[in-house]
């Protein structure tokens, strides 16, 4: 399989976290549909690492281990939101956070 | 280690925690405001001798951390940014030591300021785009938790969540971009893009990487359709930090966009910067006419940073070296105008209590330096002579005239005529002799507030009056940007 | 203290423009107080333009760049100060009066309450003053330029709460003026000249794409022929350039508001309406000169349109010094007829100034005899201002036949007032007259005899004058301000009798008058010698400076006929002095004949007498017109034009974009995703965007 197939996934998969963001409710499923965007790049990444036949680029590695180590940061920072945000309206879902408009 | 402010930067940004531990034993919160201070002034000094290397050439720098190698490059455009981002850092800091003096868990807030603003200059002084998206994160998860760092909680975090999701996922998409030109190129580095892509035929790959990378980085530069966060992000966010978020951190995306626009994609401009020039007008128009019956100042301010992004993408979009000292220059003069109006607008907050423009009437009587100041600051937004957004604003007019893009600059002029109908609404307001509940009693903003408005609004005239030194530095930074794989290729 | 010879110019505007501040903050402090920070400011500028004196010795010019203003797209304005013979004399000149003015206005203004305003306006004032004249590039000369016209308008206005006693005009059948008014006038009329020459300016820079005077006299050829294509334009922008300075220097058509602005303070007149600003734009005509007698003389074709600025100029100075000289032939208030004079006196220079580019001949004669009355009428009316303000304050009345002063105890106030009349009426050997004989030699060397003939057939009504003033003036047969008061019921002269206090003046007030009468005796003394070294520097540089090539353009015979014309020139100018002295001297020195008997017994006398009362109506005409009209032009305009606009602009854009704002703000719906929509939205945007311009 070439480089091109997994582009194609790579794009589905970003595709799908872009719905996720935009279809669903919950905060929660929200945070996944952000953490597939990520890996849909770390992805991206590693299916290009290996440009030349026969060499893996440990570049593209070492950059996806700190892409997973941010996006780590990333959902913790959202998860603490969630549960701030979950005490003061009472619920998850991202409809009823709407006092910002106009 | 990196370049020199940066170092200092991460220094103090890691040993912060000591500083909130002292003041949080002493009680004093202050401790961690001057800390954070003097460690912002500090590096900001430090831009000396770096400004004085990128005059001679840009100064290159290998890290090698195990196997990710990171690399620096500081040239005069990063040189430039750092130190406007690092002058209403420290200006953001002074004012947080009385704003935030009632917060508890202010310790924690000078370590985030500090981490964001060492994010934005790792930002600049990146010479690859992985460390760029590296210290781009840095700046972001800051922000994010900044942005819910206000007092009376509420629509703080959900402020904050739409603009994590939104900035995720506009991080996600950037990550993305740059995994396709690494893909393309087999390397990172801007010098490594310009050699790999400047004189090569334009492939679909490479529209594909322009286009998510124009998402991507448009998320944090408020490209209409992509503003929605902002607004809400600004508004709701402590003012100094409103200022800072406003100032400086939008522009950071401004920046990635220059700096790719004249590295990895130099073979697709032709049709790259036409998308930008008609996304720019919209996003100055959508900005400038949102703000027009808005009744919450912060938020009016929040969406009139949209229309100013508007003007520095048009500067983008024509591409020539003026319009891109326009751009620089109007980055520059934005941090000065928008920073001393949300740090006045702040102070007026504090004392009255409300966003509300109706209940500020009559404060210019009670608190007449800050309303002074904001009034100053508000007639160089609309970019009124002889202040210093008049300055940027008439280059980049001028760079659209001098490209045929009559039209473009056209739109500019309406549109700062149209940002006018707004911002003299809020200084009407503010003039009217009938002083409102809220404002009756009140006095003028505390000192330590006073003194970082009065610099920035002194620096506003100073800079409308003899642009000079700014402008020569931007052209300098702007002739840097463009030449730079002639420089590569030598 | 050895300072760096560029930071001298600069420092020369600025501590005066800077310290005008001073003044302001002292609080509290009495008005000597306030004052003597200004007085020592204006000192140290005296001292540092005299330290400029020592380049006049060199050739050429320096010009201190210190900082730029890039334009965007390319042009720049450099910010400099142009050092070279014409300003350094100029602004000598102006530094030394200034700081005579200031030390005679620490008593003059004693006792006022708001004298902190007085000296902050006048310290701005010599600020921009000195700037103006230091500029090196237009645009810092049109700041100085509109910094001295507010600073006139501020003190002219003074006494802006208009009491009786500070009103001029009059006497009391004859209407009187208000302060207030007369700076609003002054500030009126003046702004006329000033934007006719902005737009001047303005076409002149879209042309060179220069504002600096050094850059547009060597780029000129190229320039104007330029500009030449176009025919008139170069006659438009010479028209347009010429109302500047005339309106600043009270020339006609702009004169009258000079007359009104005698409402200020004394020392105000003295320094800004007879010694500097109105000087100013006299040496705005000579500092542009040499662009426009290239466009004529050495460029080849020369440009025919160009003449237009020196015949408008000499035209105006011809017709000014006429006006002027007749009207103060019969004005009864001392500082009204100095104002005339003063009028007179600047319509020679800019006949000199005139006459000069009308023929290569005359350039080096007119440009430096220009400058030369310059500097001698400075000196001579700053005295007799100064004086007046003495003579005022001791008879308490502003009208000469009220004044009675007594002849031996104002000994010192005579003695400088006639040194300072007799100068400037043109009496040899006084210095007035070394400078007049060199304007009206100019005159002839250039073929002007018409001009000749006014200017110097004027000379009769100015010695006539003179001594008519101050013959009344010190009308030794009525002692003091009551007999006079008592001689002529139908004035009002207690409502000018407010300070009055007879006797000797103070010492402070009297030392300036004494320096400046002295140096009037001065300059007399070497009056020859003056204007030949004067005329030396004016000729170097021009001819090495700007390398003007005088020497092939002049015929030679013009040169060798000087002595016997000069000779000429001398005696009838005597021959003039003497028909207009006579007749006066009779008339009021020995009474022998009566002024009012005369006039009684000539009806066309009296009709001309009425006539130059009247200001040759002048002024009542342009109030009809230029004031009446446009009061009456108002209840139309807002009936029919602002109704209008009002309607389209106030109310149909605002409630156009309201609607539009409100609709777009649907747009912030505050709900997550649709924000999240916009994301893929702007995707498929982009994605058929660069479809539609075909990427593969």
């Amino acid at each position: 399989m070439g480089p091109s197939y997994y582009l194609a996934f790579v794009f589905a998969l970003w595709a799908v976290g872009i719905y996720c963001l935009a279809t669903k409710r919950n905060m929660l499923r929200m945070i996944f549909g952000l953490e597939i965007m990520i890996n849909a790049a770390n992805l991206s990444f590693i299916s290009l690492a290996t440009g030349v036949p026969g060499f893996v680029d440990p570049l593209a590695h070492s950059i996806v281990i700190v892409s997973i180590g941010l996006s780590g940061g990333v959902s913790a920072v959202a998860i603490t939101l969630v549960v701030y945000a979950y005490r003061q309206y009472g619920t998850l879902d991202i409809r009823e956070l709407k006092r910002l408009r106009g | 280690m990196f370049a020199l402010p940066l170092d200092l930067l991460l220094l103090f940004t890691a040993l912060s925690p000591l500083a909130g531990i002292l003041a949080a034993r002493m009680r004093r919160n202050a401790i961690s405001g001057v800390y954070s201070a003097a460690a912002l002034a500090a590096a900001a000094v430090s831009i000396y001798p770096v400004y004085q290397g990128a005059s001679a050439g840009a100064v290159s720098s290998i890290v090698n951390v195990g196997a990710f190698t990171s690399y620096m490059r500081v040239d005069m455009l990063a040189v430039a940014m750092s130190a406007v981002f690092l002058m209403l850092g420290v200006a953001a800091a002074v004012y947080s030591i009385s704003y935030m003096s009632k917060e508890r868990s202010s310790p924690l807030y000078y370590s985030l300021l500090l981490s964001m603003i060492s994010g934005m200059v790792g930002v600049v002084y990146s010479g690859d785009l992985f460390t760029l998206f590296v210290f781009w994160e840095m700046m972001c998860i800051s922000s994010y938790v900044l942005v819910a760092f206000s007092r009376g909680g509420g629509d703080s975090v959900e402020a904050a969540f739409k603009y994590l999701v939104m900035s995720g996922a506009g991080s996600a998409t950037i990550l993305l971009g740059i995994s396709l030109l690494y893909g393309m190129s087999g390397t990172l580095s801007f010098e490594g893009l310009a050699l790999a892509f400047g004189r090569s035929e334009p492939s679909l790959w490479i529209y594909v990487a322009s286009i998510v990378s124009l998402i991507g980085f448009g998320v944090k530069a408020a490209v209409v359709p992509l503003h929605t966060w902002l607004p809400d992000a600004h508004s709701a966010a402590p003012s100094p930090i409103s200022a800072l978020l406003s100032g400086v951190v939008i522009e950071v995306g401004i920046y990635a966009l220059c700096r790719l626009c004249f590295t990895a994609f130099l073979p697709v401009q032709p049709q790259w910067l036409p998308i930008v020039m008609v996304l720019s007008v919209v996003t100055m128009v959508v900005g400038n006419v949102m703000p027009l019956l808005q009744g919450d100042v912060k938020r009016l301010l929040a969406y009139s940073s949209i229309g100013h992004m508007g003007y520095m993408l048009a500067g983008l979009s024509i591409g020539t070296q003026l319009a891109l000292t326009g751009t620089f220059l109007h980055i520059f003069n934005h941090a000065l105008m928008k920073g001393a109006a949300f740090l006045c607008v702040g102070a007026i907050i504090y004392r009255i209590g409300s966003r509300q423009i109706g209940d500020m009437s009559g404060i210019a009587r009670r608190m007449p330096i800050t309303a002074t100041a904001l009034a100053i600051s508000l007639f160089a937004l609309i970019g009124m002579p002889p202040l210093n957004g008049f300055i940027s604003e008439l280059t980049i007019v001028t760079a659209a005239f001098q490209s045929d893009l009559v039209w473009l600059g056209i739109a500019v002029i309406l549109n700062s005529v149209l940002s006018a109908s707004y911002y003299l609404r809020v200084i009407r307001v503010m003039l009217q002799p009938t002083a409102s509940e809220a404002v009756q009693g009140t006095k003028d903003a505390p000192w330590l507030m006073l003194l970082p408005i009065c610099a920035l609004v002194g620096m506003i005239v100073i800079f409308g009056l003899w642009p000079d030194p700014v402008m020569d530095l931007m052209q300098r930074s702007a002739a840097g940007l463009i030449t730079l794989l002639s420089q590569v290729t030598g | 203290m050895p300072l760096d010879s560029s930071v001298v110019p600069w420092l020369c505007w600025a501590l005066p423009a800077v310290g005008s501040l001073v003044p302001l903050a002292i609080r509290g402090g009495s008005a000597r107080a306030k004052g003597l920070p200004v007085v020592l400011f204006t000192f140290v500028s005296m001292v540092l333009a005299l330290s400029l004196l020592p380049s006049l010795s060199g050739s050429g010019y320096s010009d201190v760049q210190a900082f730029w203003f890039s334009l965007p797209g390319g042009g720049s304005v450099g910010m400099g100060m142009l050092v070279d013979p014409l300003s350094v004399i100029i602004v000598n000149v102006v530094a030394f009066l200034c700081f005579m003015i200031m030390v005679y206005s620490l008593k003059y203004i004693e006792g006022d309450p708001s004298a902190g305003r007085y000296w902050f306006l006048m310290s701005l004032f010599v600020g921009g003053m000195l700037l103006l004249i230091l500029a090196d590039n237009l645009i810092l000369f049109f700041i100085g330029w509109k910094l001295v016209g507010l600073c006139s308008y501020g003190l002219i206005g003074y006494y802006y709460r208009d009491e009786r006693e500070h009103w001029i005009g009059g006497p009391a059948p004859h209407p009187f003026q208000k302060p207030s008014r007369a700076g609003l006038k002054a500030l009126l009329v003046t702004t006329f000249g000033d934007v006719a020459l902005l737009a001047s300016v303005i076409m002149i820079y879209i042309y060179s794409g220069t504002f600096n005077f050094m850059e547009l006299y060597q780029t000129s050829t190229a320039w104007l022929s330029q500009m030449a294509q176009t025919p008139g334009l170069l006659a438009v922008v010479c028209l347009l350039f010429v109302a500047g300075p005339l309106a600043k220097s009270a020339q006609f058509p702009f004169q009258e508001w000079l007359p009104d602005a005698m409402a200020g303070p004394t020392p105000v007149s003295a320094l800004i309406h007879a010694a500097t600003m109105v000087k100013a734009g006299v040496y705005l005509v000579a500092r542009i000169l040499p662009v426009f007698f290239v466009a004529y003389w050495v460029m080849s074709p020369g440009l025919s349109e160009a003449l237009v600025f020196f015949y408008a100029v000499a035209a105006a100075g011809a017709v000014t010094i006429v006006l002027g000289a007749t009207q103060a032939m019969v004005a009864l208030e001392l500082k009204k007829v100095l104002a005339y004079s003063t009028i007179s006196a600047i319509g020679y220079m800019m006949l000199s100034l005139g006459v000069s580019g009308l023929s290569p001949a005359s350039l080096v004669e007119g440009l430096y005899a220009g400058i030369y009355h310059l500097i001698n009428h400075g000196v001579y009316k700053a005295a007799l201002f100064l004086c007046a303000g003495i003579a005022i304050r001791a008879s308490g009345s502003i009208y000469i036949n009220e004044m009675g002063l007594s002849r031996r105890s104002m000994r010192p106030i005579l003695v400088f007032m006639v040194i300072g009349g007799l100068a400037l009426a043109g009496a040899p050997p006084l210095s007035g007259f070394w400078s007049k004989e060199g304007i009206l030699m100019s005159c002839l060397e250039s073929g002007q005899y018409l001009l000749f003939a006014a200017a110097s057939v004027s000379v009769i009504v100015t010695i006539f004058s003179v001594i008519r003033v101050l013959g009344i003036m010190f009308d030794d047969r009525q002692h003091g301000a009551g007999a006079s008061a008592a001689a002529s019921p139908s004035h009002e002269s207690e409502c000018h009798g407010g300070k009055g206090h007879s006797g000797g003046a103070p010492a402070l007030m009297l030392l300036p008058c004494g320096v400046l009468a002295a140096l009037t005796l001065v300059i007399s003394g070497v009056g020859p010698w003056l204007g030949g070294s004067l005329k030396s520097i004016f000729e170097g540089y021009l001819v090495e400076t700007l390398e003007l090539p005088l020497a092939s353009m002049v015929p030679a015979h013009a040169l060798s006929e000087g002595p016997s014309l000069s000779l000429i020139l001398f005696a009838s100018s005597v021959v003039m002095i003497v028909i207009g002295a006579l007749p006066a001297y009779r008339l009021y020195i020995q009474h022998k004949w009566s002024a009012s008997e005369i006039l009684a017994r000539h009806r066309p006398l009296l009709v001309i007498h009425g006539l130059l009362w009247g200001r040759y109506y002048l002024d009542a005409i342009a109030n009809r017109v230029l004031v009446g009209w446009t009061l009456a032009a108002r209840s139309p305009i807002a009936k029919y034009l602002e109704g209008t606009m009002d309607a389209a602009v106030n109310v149909g854009i605002p409630s156009l974009i309201g609607a539009a704002s409100r609709n777009l703000r649907r747009i912030q719906t505050g709900i997550l995703s649709v924000n999240m929509l916009y994301f893929v939205a702007i995707i498929a945007l982009l994605v058929l965007l660069s479809l539609w311009m075909g990427v593969p």
